[in-house]
């Protein structure tokens, strides 16, 4: 095994201050079963499979609802039932990561009695296709990013292509700790489910990126793969967005991936800890992926913990009685991902955390104060140690301004664009000096829009533009 | 509570102003009811959802507050006609952009606070009282004929001490009052008009102190007076060469500033000089003398490195650090003029849209393949 023994960091990017609501150490708790669950047939951006269950079937846990045999430019894989009980309804509904997708309602019968897969007697021994042919079954797909396809992080995407195996232990996300407690909680899982997703990828050299915040996992991960030569650890800052997929690929490997490209693209299967976990129980325990990991955290939230969730569980389950004051619930990140109004919405396996920030209120002379609890990309606020959480509201924190040109956005992309650049030819439609400027290398971040103190809304701009181009 | 109730007021004032179809009033009440709330009630409508606590009042407010030493500092140094100089600033530019404001129907933007006080930081203490207006009113005017803050080409300040520096050259470069010395005057200027109001004639002095060294019959002051400005003849904000510094090193500290800019202009200024004295003494000033002189150290903090008007990129932060550092340096020794610093920032700017657009930086991505 090699050992890294140097931190790697990226240009650019931010390190967030623990922002108050956040779950850190708060350890992981199982949610109570829901009533009802809705599971969209669509799993992030692959296709949509086809229900095999009609209104009115009795399902158990972990039963198969919906699946269309895989096709390669259609990526998918078999949707489980998450309770077990009555599907109610199948119709479409909105779907968390937007747009709408045909979603199936189950009805608990509150015995949640299991289906599981079958398990494999030596699972040690068994050939890649064998191990693939599982992790598909047990519907795996990535985790943590969404907008990026899940299958291309499956094992079944193409495996013969693939040459690195990267595990994103590294949760930069502000509000986001269940991946982390995970980590602490599951690391036995965590080692073999690493195991077994290299075993199903063909045996390939494996890279934990790591935050170095966390010693002791290091040593427990050099502990167990120190007689391997196919595993290097890799310390990472924890600075934000090291978990996105282009980030790390390029600072653990320093490979580029192209533009509108996924990290399949360059020999890379990126998968996170809650992938890992949810290899090892499908092919160890036979139990398909119906559960995830959840921060339910931010400043409008009574009780910030992490939460083993079941999909489909509605975000008002999760939310109920817990909220301190009316908010905005953000799904997944408070950077990239979207506010919603509806407290039906489902989370999805593409869903981290659930945040709820309190609304901007009005603050006499803001400019004016000390600032010890606000976070900022610049040193204009000062930080004291006592003041442990910064402040999260939904405010803009500043009027909106003309560009000034001041470069923050620049300093901050760890893509090393220019996004005040990006965003203004986006929203005044001159698409092609959009890109020319490398527009499809934006990972969609989000930091430029929280550093701007014009306050642009840069993200929005930069995705219309994106939009608009793809759909022209 | 108060401040809810004080927001209130102000939605109920510019309801009230709208209903009376009084717009521009309207306006107004919005443009105070947005600076005392400094924008903490508008929220995010789109991600991200959280936003940096950083917004053009505070990061605007920045300079200014450097700029309040320094302003103190040139009270003592040269007598409330100081005061005078940069009130009058504030009174006329402000006068200026609401005009242009209520006309255009734009927001009054942070930026003018930042200009007026930087202006009136770099003139001489003797300038006359009407010229310090027609100035700031050249200043602001072409800054808001060019679209108002953010949409400039030119430094604002630096424009209109570039306008006063060819309108009304003698009386922007040939008199200057010797400050009063905290070593021998006490309170000095806390309780005078101006040194010469107490000291009669004796307070005019010749020169600044590059003026002195490109002047044969007038000594130079020594490195002591260059640094702390006792007894030193200069602009109002840049006599005292560690003030300045001092604020110079806050705005870097809290990354209000790019080093790139200002230290990089700053070094490379030091160093050219340097370089130039060894062949030809007689014209450059060796480095920390040319750094300490002409204003130099107040323009490369507060000046050059307006964000509006200097380079975007890392790369041209670069550039633009070293063309204004070797044009200075240049300027004033094969001119023998000593206000080459102004001139500097202004050719950058100029050059600032050229230096952005062949420096975008290359983005860390592969171009896109053929997907299958």
């Amino acid at each position: 095994m090699a050992v890294l023994a140097s931190l790697k960091t990226f240009k650019g990017g931010h390190y967030f201050g623990l922002f108050e609501g956040t779950p850190r150490g708060v350890r992981l708790k199982a949610a109570p079963l829901p009533k009802r669950v809705l599971i969209p047939l669509r799993q992030g951006f692959s296709a949509e499979v086809a229900p095999t269950v009609k209104e009115g079937d009795r399902v158990k846990t972990g039963q198969v609802i919906g699946r269309t045999e895989p096709d390669p430019h259609k990526p998918s894989t078999p949707v489980h039932a998450s309770i077990s009980g009555r599907v109610v309804k199948i119709e479409k509904r909105p779907h968390p990561l937007g747009g709408e997708a045909t979603t199936v309602i189950i009805e608990s019968d509150g015995t949640d009695e299991w289906q599981l897969l079958e398990r494999p007697a030596n699972y040690e021994k068994l050939p890649p296709e064998e191990l693939g042919k599982i992790l598909y079954e047990a519907g795996v797909t990535c985790g943590g990013q969404a907008g990026f396809p899940t299958v291309y992080h499956s094992a079944p995407a193409t495996p013969e292509k693939i040459r690195y195996l990267i595990i994103n232990a590294v949760e930069t996300e502000p509000f986001c700790e269940a991946t982390d407690q995970l980590l602490y909680e599951e690391f036995e899982k965590f080692v073999q489910g690493i195991k077994i997703l290299r075993a199903a990828l063909g045996n390939v050299q494996v890279h934990i990126g790591l935050a170095y915040n966390k010693p002791r996992i290091y040593e427990e991960l050099i502990e167990r793969f120190e007689y391997y030569d196919w595993c290097t650890i890799h310390q990472l800052r924890p600075k934000y967005p090291q978990g996105d997929d282009a980030v790390l690929v390029r600072t653990l490997l320093g490979l580029l991936l192209p533009q509108r490209g996924y990290a399949t693209d360059v020999g890379c299967v990126v998968q996170d800890v809650q992938q890992c976990v949810a290899a090892y129980e499908a092919v160890v325990e036979g139990k398909p992926f119906v559960e995830r990991v959840v921060s339910v955290a931010g400043s409008a939230v009574k009780e910030p913990g992490n939460y083993r969730v079941r999909v489909g569980t509605p975000v008002g389950d999760l939310l109920e009685k817990n909220l301190r004051c009316n908010g905005r619930i953000v799904i997944g990140s408070v950077l990239r991902g979207s506010a919603v109004g509806d407290l039906e919405i489902p989370i999805v396996k593409e869903t981290p955390a659930i945040i709820v920030l309190r609304e901007a209120e009005p603050e006499l002379l803001p400019v004016a104060g000390p600032g010890f609890d606000r976070d900022s990309f610049t040193g204009v606020y000062v930080s004291l140690p006592w003041v442990r959480y910064k402040r999260a509201t939904t405010s803009l924190n500043g009027n909106p301004r003309p560009c000034v040109k001041c470069g923050y956005c620049v300093d901050v992309c760890p893509q090393n664009l220019v996004p005040a650049l990006l965003g203004e030819y986006s929203a005044n439609g001159l698409l092609s000096e959009a890109q020319a400027l490398d527009l499809f290398a934006c990972i969609e971040c989000g930091l430029c829009a929280y550093v701007c103190p014009s306050k642009i809304p840069l993200l929005e701009q930069i995705r219309e533009g994106k939009r608009k181009i793809l759909s022209s | 509570m108060l401040k809810d109730r004080i927001y209130q007021f102000f939605e109920r004032a510019h309801h009230e102003l709208q209903a009376r179809k009084w717009e521009g009033l309207a306006l107004l009440v919005e443009g105070v009811k947005d600076s005392v709330f400094g924008g903490s009630d508008k929220a995010a409508r789109q991600a991200p959802y959280i936003r940096d606590a950083l917004g053009m009042q505070r990061y605007m407010g920045s300079p200014i507050l450097v700029c309040i030493p320094l302003a103190l500092a040139s009270i003592y140094f040269y007598g409330w006609r100081s005061l005078a100089i940069i009130v009058l600033s504030y009174l006329v530019g402000m006068a200026v952009e609401f005009t242009f404001c209520a006309i255009r129907r734009h927001e009054i933007t942070e930026g003018l606070l930042v200009t007026c006080i930087l202006y009136a930081l770099s003139l001489p203490p003797t300038l006359p009282l009407w010229m310090v207006a027609v100035g700031i009113f050249f200043a602001i005017g072409i800054k808001e004929l060019f679209g108002g803050s953010g949409y400039n080409i030119f430094n604002p300040a630096i424009s209109g001490r570039a306008f006063l520096l060819l309108a009304f050259p003698s009386a922007m470069t040939t008199r200057w009052y010797t400050p009063f010395n905290p070593l021998t005057d006490g309170l000095g200027g806390f309780l005078h008009w101006s040194p010469e109001s107490v000291k009669g004639v004796d307070a005019i002095a010749k020169a600044t102190p590059l003026g002195a060294f490109n002047s044969a019959d007038i000594a130079n002051p020594d490195l002591f007076t260059l640094v702390t400005g006792f007894g030193r003849a200069d602009v109002l904000g840049a006599t005292s060469a560690l003030l300045v510094l001092l604020g110079g090193f806050y705005l870097l500290y809290t990354r209000v500033i790019d080093w790139r800019v200002s230290i990089v202009m700053i070094v490379s200024a030091g160093l050219t000089s340097q370089f130039l004295s060894f062949i030809a003494p007689a014209r450059f000033p060796d480095g920390i003398y040319a750094v300490l002189s002409g204003g130099l150290l107040f323009a490369a903090f507060l000046n050059a490195t307006d964000p509006v008007t200097s380079p975007m990129t890392v790369r041209g932060r670069w550039i633009f650090g070293i063309m204004l550092g070797v044009l200075t340096v240049l300027g004033r020794g094969l001119t023998g003029y000593a206000e080459w610093v102004t001139f500097a920032i202004l050719i950058g700017n100029m050059f600032t849209p050229l230096i952005d657009r062949f420096t975008i930086p290359k983005s860390f991505s592969a171009p896109a393949i053929q997907k299958r």
